[in-house]
């Protein structure tokens, strides 16, 4: 059994440097032209690491007293572990282009002093640049799915850091970046009742990205929580940390009784206008279910990618247990 | 049928023969001595790789209090009593085909199991690494592939261009909370937690104290305008109530 090839000229058995990614080689001896086949490998580059564990840690402290997170949570919280990686992302960029028609409805005030509503055609050309990345592998929860910056100083694969194996297949990530992207060029006409639309996604390039990360494990009260600073820009791509009861209850408090208040005087407002009374009453409900939604769930405060606690109830319910063996039918 | 070889961490230069050192996702390697570049050809071998441990059991332990004190979960969950903590390397059959010109990946079990988040079939984020006689295990078990990857690849939809096994570390951790025992799965790489039931947390008290302040504070707006201002002091009584309440249900619920 052969495991590896040499690549040599297929002419004259010379030794050809090919890079990664080449498409054609010419033999240095011979100038033979070969044609590299056979494995279309993407480019496999990474950005070079910019934040130093100093800045790192100058982040998480601020990062401890930003938000609505525990009071006591600089002071108490102790830091476990720092540790820096490389996570791989798939990386494709585009140039879009798209034809929208459709017709939006708009609303003026006419000559008379009267309010009109008008169907307005539109037709819309898109040309724009879009950048898409995706997490090269399971996301866990480190809670980074695609990133924020997308700019950095390109150096080849280091090993000075850990390098996590990118373990999802590429053609399906071009092929989800080519119906995302798709999605944004029809989103950018910004028309709201489309009725002829085609989009265009030509390819810029598509790389392997090993991006760096700090991931920072604390410890707070016995529990461990987690943050992960972007490598590059510095800013906290994700984290979970403790909430605090007096957030909570303050946000129930003070909410529900602005949005009390507002329905207590809808029926004065209805006597005014309608439809200052119904915006009043909407404007309430929104308010109610906001902090009661901080209110009930905001004892661990989440940020980044992860699953939000409120939406979790349905994502929780993949612990059906079944036997493998009876779902393996090869 | 595709009879596989396995895969060695070290690697002959195809044209001196010097050694060098295969790395998990390694495709072209420029040989040291000869400057030859390499094309390691993974299609006809099975690899053997490997996710290391990266939280200790102390901090799985801390990671678990962490996710049983979450806002769904209920309350005192995270001091339940650990009855045991058992770290394993579970494994999964990763398969890299191409169907149609593209490259595919599919996942599938190694292992028949019953805990939980095992049976969502994933290969956990980590850095890889070869699985040989030189790695180390710990105290952690390795359990054995009872699921051949013959009887995959038989079945599977195009042309093999990789295949490898990969153990992944995971911690089974067993706790009793009020005289019930429950477990849970951790991938103790990232951290993530899987479980098919736990105690949940109700949302009534919440929803009864958020309940009763919106209701006092809307009657004490309509009757302090409509009928007469002292209704203001009911709307200042339900602030109280909603703030004083929620504190001792967010503490103690």
């Amino acid at each position: 059994m052969k495991l590896t090839f040499g690549l040599n000229c297929p002419s004259c058995g010379g030794r050809v440097d090919i890079k990664e990614g080449d498409k054609i080689a010419i033999c240095p001896f011979c100038h033979t032209v070969s044609l590299v086949q056979g494995d279309d490998d993407v480019s496999v580059l990474a950005y070079r690491m910019r934040v130093n564990e100093k800045q790192a840690m100058a982040t998480v402290h601020k990062w401890f007293k930003k938000g609505l997170k525990a009071r006591d949570l600089k002071k108490v919280a102790k830091l476990v572990e720092v540790y820096s990686v490389y996570l791989p992302f798939w990386k494709y960029n585009s140039i879009g282009l798209g034809v929208i028609c459709g017709y939006n409805y708009e609303t003026h005030t006419d000559a008379n002093g009267n309010t009109v509503r008008e169907k307005v055609y539109k037709e819309k050309q898109v040309r724009k640049d879009y950048v898409w990345t995706r997490i090269a592998c399971d996301a866990g929860d480190i809670g980074i799915t695609h990133l924020r910056n997308t700019e950095g100083e390109v150096i080849p694969l280091p090993d000075d850091m850990p390098k996590y194996e990118a373990t999802t297949s590429k053609d399906d990530a071009k092929l989800n970046a080519e119906q995302e992207i798709q999605k944004w060029i029809l989103k950018e006409a910004n028309i709201e009742n489309v009725t002829f639309h085609r989009e265009f996604v030509i390819p810029k390039g598509f790389v392997l990205l090993y991006y760096p990360v700090w991931i920072i494990r604390y410890d707070y009260k016995g529990k461990m929580y987690f943050l992960t600073i972007d490598g590059v820009t510095g800013r906290v791509l994700s984290g979970r940390a403790p909430g605090d009861p007096v957030w909570q209850s303050l946000a129930i408090g003070t909410g529900a009784t602005v949005s009390g208040i507002l329905t207590g005087l809808t029926p004065a407002g209805m006597e005014i206008d309608y439809r200052l009374g119904v915006t009043m009453f909407l404007l309430g409900l929104a308010i109610f279910a906001g902090a009661y939604y901080f209110f009930r769930y905001g004892s661990e405060i989440v940020e980044g990618d992860l699953p939000k606690p409120y939406r979790m109830g349905g994502k929780l319910k993949f612990g059906t247990l079944y036997v493998l063996g009876k779902q393996v039918r090869p | 049928m595709v009879k596989l070889g396995f895969a060695m961490v070290t690697m002959n230069c195809p044209k001196c023969g010097a050694p060098f050192e295969y790395e998990p996702g390694m495709r072209f390697k420029k040989c040291d001595y000869c400057g030859t570049m390499i094309y390691i050809d993974k299609s006809r071998v099975m690899f053997y790789y490997v996710i290391p441990f990266s939280l200790s059991k102390q901090q799985a332990i801390q990671t678990f209090r962490r996710w049983a004190a979450g806002p769904k979960m209920e309350k005192g969950l995270e001091n339940s009593k650990i009855k045991s903590i058992k770290p394993m390397f579970f494994p999964v059959y990763r398969f890299v085909r191409t169907v149609n010109g593209k490259e595919q990946v599919i996942i599938k079990p190694a292992k028949t199991t019953l805990l939980p988040g095992l049976t969502k079939l994933k290969v956990p984020p980590g850095d890889m690494k070869i699985f040989d006689a030189s790695f180390n295990p710990g105290d952690a078990e390795i359990v054995k592939a009872d699921l051949s990857m013959d009887t995959y690849m038989q079945a599977l939809p195009g042309k093999e261009k990789e295949q490898e096994i990969v153990f992944f570390p995971i911690y089974e951790i067993r706790y009793e909370f009020q005289g019930k025992e429950y477990n849970v799965v951790m991938d103790a790489s990232s951290g993530e937690v899987f479980t098919s039931y736990y105690p949940p947390r109700s949302s009534v008290p919440y929803l009864a104290i958020a309940g009763t302040t919106f209701i006092l504070t809307a009657i004490g707006a309509a009757i302090g305008t409509m009928v007469h201002p002292t209704g203001w002091l009911v709307t200042l009584f339900g602030l109280i109530v909603g703030i004083g309440g929620g504190y001792y249900i967010a503490k103690k619920y």
